[in-house]
């Protein structure tokens, strides 16, 4: 018998690509309702929205759902919102799909976690709970979420989380209103004994809406921010000296990645596409079932070809770079790679701080030249 | 001790992924929730059998139907896996 710990789980899935395309780790919103408003956020709406509420996937569709993404070989399932709390049926959910096997994680904002609630989790843990820290103090937080008494409710989350030994990961979005906790917010991390990430990529709402991108850091900001932290410095180097100059965005098909390959997304709605954030290609899935999707519709989205090349073909940088067909569906209305002034910025930014010979790739840099 | 049963602990589910069968555990009582556990063939043949209890002669018996192994090999092999089973908390001794 093979023993796969914690650490072999990046080698047990490299194992399972080999075995072809198969929707290994699913994404499911049970809602996009959350109880804060976070000014950054791509997908919120006010948790008392009832036309909202009325469209969400029901119960009975979320357990239908499960067993057909169970049946179809789905491992890992993240369960996300929205705020996941809100539903009132978040419990059943939940232990429907803990009980059909899936290694489960949650996203949430721990600000609706009870004693009670914390309990259930304690009772059948999930695989990993993230949460999302909006600044180390409550100004902060509170200027981030809009919502008055936020920062402590979600402290006392973390506690009750904490107190039962679950397993937490704390993680921020980088933002030009909560960038300089960044510290703070990481030795928070470091007190519970969790890990901590973040990120700074914001991009627009998925309704187009582009207030968000007004709390992008500069792309000079976002590396000195990542210039603090000595792992993340030694992973970019590692990045840069591994995958610069390297195509694999330069071939003709538009998906690089995992999505709709080993991955895939559904939202609130039964909508699957293959990520979170490429959701002009979605397919209703209420109307038929998972396998017809995945096997189907979202087989061929993953063979989509590239039309023209573009500048973001031929770029040298292109392997270290957050461009995606997600993003380019955001920010250009295509799912083709096309070049994002401040991706492209953001990219250049840290080859110019990581890169070992970083005047070679810059000076090379096409991504602007074609817009 | 050949006579000893054991079955599966019911808090473990058994997922086919691709070619693959895993065991997931489901409750906070079994041991490293954030583990996997992938079995080889041999493995998943015996966690096959262990849907029912079965002791460690009907175990070694079935192995040398199924692999064509010598008696001696397949017991060492049973009490092997009976062994990683045991410390991954994934079965149960029926007393």
């Amino acid at each position: 018998m093979e023993l796969c710990t914690e650490t072999g789980a990046s080698e047990f899935n490299h194992r399972l690509v080999q075995h072809g395309r198969a929707p290994v780790s699913m994404s499911l919103e049970i809602t996009e309702r959350c109880n804060l408003n976070c000014q950054h956020c791509y997908i919120n709406l006010p948790a008392n929205d009832k036309a909202a509420r009325q469209r969400e996937l029901t119960t009975a569709e979320c357990k239908r759902l499960f067993d057909e993404l169970a049946e179809a070989g789905t491992l890992w399932l993240l369960i996300t919102g929205g705020e996941i709390m809100l539903r009132r049926d978040f419990e059943e959910i939940y232990l429907y799909a803990r009980n059909q096997g899936f290694i489960l994680s949650i996203y949430s904002n721990a600000t609706m976690v009870t004693p009670k609630r914390a309990d259930f989790l304690a009772m059948y843990p999930p695989h990993l709970i993230e949460v999302t820290l909006y600044g180390a103090t409550a100004e902060t937080y509170e200027a981030v979420t809009r919502v008055p008494g936020s920062y402590k409710k979600c402290i006392d989350g973390l506690r009750l989380l904490a107190e039962r030994g679950l397993r937490v990961q704390l993680k921020t979005v980088l933002l030009n209103i909560n960038s300089h906790e960044f510290l703070q917010m990481k030795a928070i991390a470091a007190e519970f004994g969790w890990e901590f990430r973040y990120d700074g990529m914001i991009h627009p709402r998925l309704n187009g809406d582009r207030t968000p991108t007004t709390l992008r850091l500069s792309p000079e900001e976002l590396v000195a921010v990542e210039q603090l932290d000595a792992d993340r410095v030694e992973e970019w180097q590692e990045y840069c000296d591994g995958f610069l100059g390297r195509q694999a965005k330069g071939g003709e098909k538009t998906f690089n990645c995992g999505a709709a390959y080993q991955s895939g997304h559904v939202d609130a709605y039964g909508m699957v596409s293959p990520c979170m954030i490429t959701r002009s290609r979605a397919i209703d899935w209420r109307s038929t079932d998972f396998d017809t999707v995945w096997n189907g519709y979202l087989a061929e989205t993953r063979e989509t070809r590239n039309t023209e090349t573009t500048a973001c073909n031929s770029c040298e940088m292109s392997m270290v770079c957050t461009n995606c067909p997600g993003w380019s569906t955001l920010e250009r209305g295509t799912l083709e790679n096309r070049p994002i002034e401040w991706v492209c910025d953001s990219t250049k930014a840290r080859v110019g701080a990581f890169a070992a010979d970083a005047e070679k790739w810059l000076k090379n840099a096409l991504c602007l030249e074609v817009v | 001790m050949l006579s000893q049963r054991f079955e599966r602990d019911p808090a473990i589910v058994t997922r086919r992924i691709a070619s693959e069968v895993v065991l997931v555990p489901v409750r906070s009582s079994t041991k490293a929730m954030g583990a996997i556990f992938a079995l080889n063939d041999t493995a998943a043949f015996v966690w096959n059998i262990l849907a029912q209890p079965a002791t460690i002669a009907e175990l070694t018996t079935a192995l040398v139907d199924e692999y064509d192994v010598d008696i001696a090999q397949a017991q060492a092999d049973v009490l092997e896996l009976l062994t990683q089973f045991n410390e991954a908390q994934v079965i149960q001794e029926v007393v």
